[in-house]
């Protein structure tokens, strides 16, 4: 496998992942929005703050309001963290990588493309955004499900793998301290509609069914951390994705390099029990948690996508 | 009020009118062709809306296949890298019988052309005999220094070659050009196939048409005998510039229909000791054959253009020392040259002993003065192209010049008559064409391609292009240019 299609198909995954998890986190805040009262809901921007760019898009000086923001999430492709730019460098990465993706996984996303390309720009008022973002990630899943089924088993397999996981936990864990602090810091505080607003986190991270049978219906903060941090029959879990991130390491050659941060993620997670900690050190060992995980993906660009030595 | 679906598309059949030019598919007093009589009669039964239904289902199919072909505008630096392939919905059929004459043609012209290369880079034998001109080659820029005492696998240099074929008004198939450089098509030649297939799969079953499937697999036994190293499993690799060349589609279909790694320079590198590796990320991988599909000029910044950034250091001087295979040789380019076009006839007599089996077109050189003063008394029936140029560009075809060009042609050819070759403006042939919702004759040609390694192989049929352009003779791709299917049709068995 050369080492730039790796790169690629890593880069392919992660924008994937990217694209179907910005559609999630938008549909439950909006969610939220309709079922919590007035003043205790969670802002807008708090979106902004999930993917870093709260303070650059205040200082450019556009208005916090739904209709903005959304726009600024979906339609644009000028924006590096809208779906509709993640759906595109998706596409612009495979693109380069044909000679490797099974013709119907590019032609799949290839649809996916256009589909997005041909909506994403009417389907930023509430009206068609549901339908819009249901449709855009049963498209993701089909692409996904595609790759499992027909991809060699082969490093390309691997680094899609890879760049998945480790979008995952990135995204996830960004997902689950914005809105831990964003519900504490509320100026209206009602922890009456708590539940509801976690209840909401568990579905953008697809984890509410299975939590429903693993802790009963009501939603109770701390276990759904743990539950998303922890559980390793849950596939958006943390543990679940470092599980599978060592497995897909281990047929690599120089796989050595990235087995610290692998074993120190590990550690954190054997270690980390929301019951017992206080709110804010919860967050500061996720943030180390999220941070080792990101350390993975830069070595891997080093040791595998830059390679030049005999 | 009832009305016969059908009338739509046998109306535009009946005002059908292309008697100026040899046409395809339907004879001069109306007739469909033999080859063409079930074709044509399922073209004229088809409602017109559905004619339209199955036209908007091949673009849908094109759109979701992602068939592109980019083009760079003239006016400005934007490169439109997505823009669709255009196919026509009507193929174009030839006579099995007619195309067996053609093969047989085409092998022998690359076979000679193949010789001609070998012998100008090494004797010079026909230089000395006088057959051609020794200015002509030597002084020609595709003649490169670093080719000279080179031998490569095989003896073969040109092992794809795209020869450009046209039908004049008898409907005689004659040589337009050849291509040796890096000649593209074959990916859309093929795609069309499976395109009509999908789109209108009826008409296939009363047909018995060549497949044309089997290109990458001849491309790459090909391919794998001009490796230097004894290595049961050679490894090949199609070199791309990249995703902003017109033909980057192309690239990525060969490599992933052939099952080998279509790599960038960046990808590569070459050792000290001449060895081509390409970096994996398991660590380095030996490279055997490089299938490029770079232009010469970019493939090694240690030899050619130092500002190259797609090219591999290093390349040139593996391929002098046969560590590595480059298809097409890099030099190959100094037998395309136009001006020598005039040449191929005795170059096959020369090399072969054999009259040409496939006609040429006339040229005038603007280097002998007698036939300058013609083009110039001439030029507004001439066709003047530039001896150096791909994709149609610096083309001047006088029947539809302005005078303003007119002007500008007559003083680039008395002050560079080395770089300007003139032609009689031939009638392209047509075919029936779909074009905004009307079936009318368009002017095509055909790029067929062959395969050279111990034994030429052509391809059935070829790639049709379309100018879909009323009256245009203009049929290439980067100039608004579409395509058809093209089916080779053996008689019933």
């Amino acid at each position: 496998m050369l080492s730039r299609v790796a790169e690629r198909l890593f880069w392919t995954a992660r924008y994937l992942e990217r694209a179907e998890s910005l559609s999630r986190v938008i549909k439950t805040l909006s969610r939220i929005r309709m079922d919590v009262p007035k003043g205790t809901e969670l802002p807008w921007t708090s979106l902004l703050t999930i993917l870093g760019n709260r303070h650059e898009y205040i200082a450019s000086g556009r208005a916090s309001t739904e209709t903005s923001i959304m726009k600024f999430m979906i339609s644009e492709t000028e924006t590096p963290t809208s779906i509709l730019f993640a759906v595109n460098s998706a596409r612009e990465n495979a693109r380069t990588t044909r000679g490797v993706l099974p013709t119907e996984v590019w032609e799949c996303l290839n649809e996916l493309y256009l589909f997005s390309k041909d909506n994403a720009d009417k389907s930023v008022a509430r009206k068609n955004r549901f339908k819009f973002l249901n449709e855009l990630e049963r498209r993701c899943q089909l692409l996904n499900g595609l790759m499992m089924l027909i991809q060699r088993r082969d490093h390309g397999y691997r680094f899609l793998t890879l760049g998945h996981l480790l979008e995952r936990i990135d995204f996830s864990l960004r997902v689950i301290n914005t809105l831990s602090r964003a519900i504490t810091e509320r100026i209206e505080s009602n922890p009456a509609f708590d539940s509801l607003i976690w209840a909401g986190v568990l579905e953008s991270l697809a984890a509410r069914g299975s939590y429903r049978r693993s802790y009963g219906p009501l939603v109770e903060p701390d276990s759904a951390i743990n539950f998303l941090v922890l559980e390793p029959e849950l596939p958006r879990s943390i543990a679940f994705c470092v599980k599978n991130i060592k497995k897909a390491f281990r047929p690599m050659k120089k796989k050595s390099v990235v087995m610290p941060s692998i074993n120190l993620l590990e550690q954190l997670l054997l270690k980390f029990n929301a019951f017992d900690m206080s709110e804010p050190s919860v967050r500061g060992e996720l943030e180390r948690v999220r941070l080792t995980a990101s350390s993975i993906s830069d070595i891997s660009t080093k040791t595998w996508f830059m390679s030049e030595s005999l | 009020m009832k009305r016969d679906a059908a009338d739509g598309a046998r109306a535009m059949l009946n005002g059908y009118d292309s008697k100026e030019c040899y046409d395809e598919i339907i004879t001069a007093t109306g007739e469909a062709r033999l080859e063409s009589s079930d074709l044509l009669q399922f073209f004229s039964e088809v409602p017109h809306r559905e004619l339209l239904a199955r036209a908007r289902a091949a673009e849908l199919a094109i759109r979701e296949m992602g068939v592109s072909f980019s083009v760079y505008s003239d006016d400005s630096e934007k490169v439109d890298v997505d823009r669709n392939w255009q196919l026509d919905i009507i193929p174009r059929t030839i006579e099995a019988k007619v195309w067996r004459e053609v093969d047989g043609g085409l092998k022998q012209r690359c076979r000679a052309i193949n010789l001609f290369i070998q012998d100008v880079y090494n004797d010079k034998a026909i230089l000395k005999d006088n057959v051609v001109p020794r200015e002509l080659v030597v002084r020609s820029p595709n003649y490169i220094k670093e080719c000279l005492g080179v031998t490569p696998s095989l003896g073969a240099w040109a092992h794809v070659c795209g020869t450009d074929l046209v039908r004049d008004r008898d409907g005689v198939f004659r040589v337009l050009e050849d291509n040796l450089r890096i000649p593209s098509g074959i990916s859309y030649m093929l795609e069309n196939r499976e395109i009509i297939k999908r789109v209108i799969p009826e008409i296939f079953q009363n047909y018995n048409i060549d497949p044309v499937d089997d290109y990458p697999s001849q491309l790459h036994r090909v391919l794998k005998s001009l490796a230097p190293r004894q290595n049961p499993k050679p490894v090949i690799v199609v070199l791309t510039p990249g995703i902003y060349n017109s033909a980057y589609f192309e690239h990525a279909f060969l490599a992933r229909t052939m099952g080998v790694e279509l790599v960038e320079g960046q990808d590569l590198f070459v050792t000290k000791d001449h060895k081509v590796f390409m970096k994996t990320v398991d660590g380095a991988e030996r490279v055997d054959v490089v299938y490029r599909r770079i232009d010469e000029m970019f493939l090694d910044p240690e030899v050619f253009r130092s500002d190259s950034t797609i090219g591999v250091p290093g390349l040139m001087r593996a391929w002098q020392n046969k560590q590595v295979a480059i298809a097409n040789a890099p030099g190959s380019g100094v037998a395309d040259d136009k001006a020598l076009y005039s040449f191929v006839p005795d170059i096959i007599r020369y090399y072969l002993n054999e009259d040409p089996k496939l006609p040429s077109i006339r040229t005038y050189k603007c280097t002998q003065p007698e036939e300058l003063a013609y083009i110039l008394d001439n030029i507004n029936d001439l066709v003047i192209k530039p001896v150096n140029q791909s994709g149609g560009k610096g083309l001047f075809i006088g029947p539809n010049a302005e005078e303003a060009e007119v002007k500008i042609y007559r003083k680039l050819i008395t002050s560079e008559p080395r770089y300007y070759i003139a032609q009689p403006t031939i009638m392209l042939s047509t075919s029936p064409t779909f074009v905004d919702g009307l079936i009318e004759p368009r002017h095509l040609d055909l790029r067929p391609f062959v395969l050279t390694g111990t034994d030429s192989w052509v391809t059935s049929g070829g790639l049709t292009r379309v100018a879909l352009k009323k009256g245009s003779l203009v049929v290439n791709s980067s100039k608004g240019g579409g395509s058809k299917d093209t089916w080779i049709v053996n008689e019933r068995i």
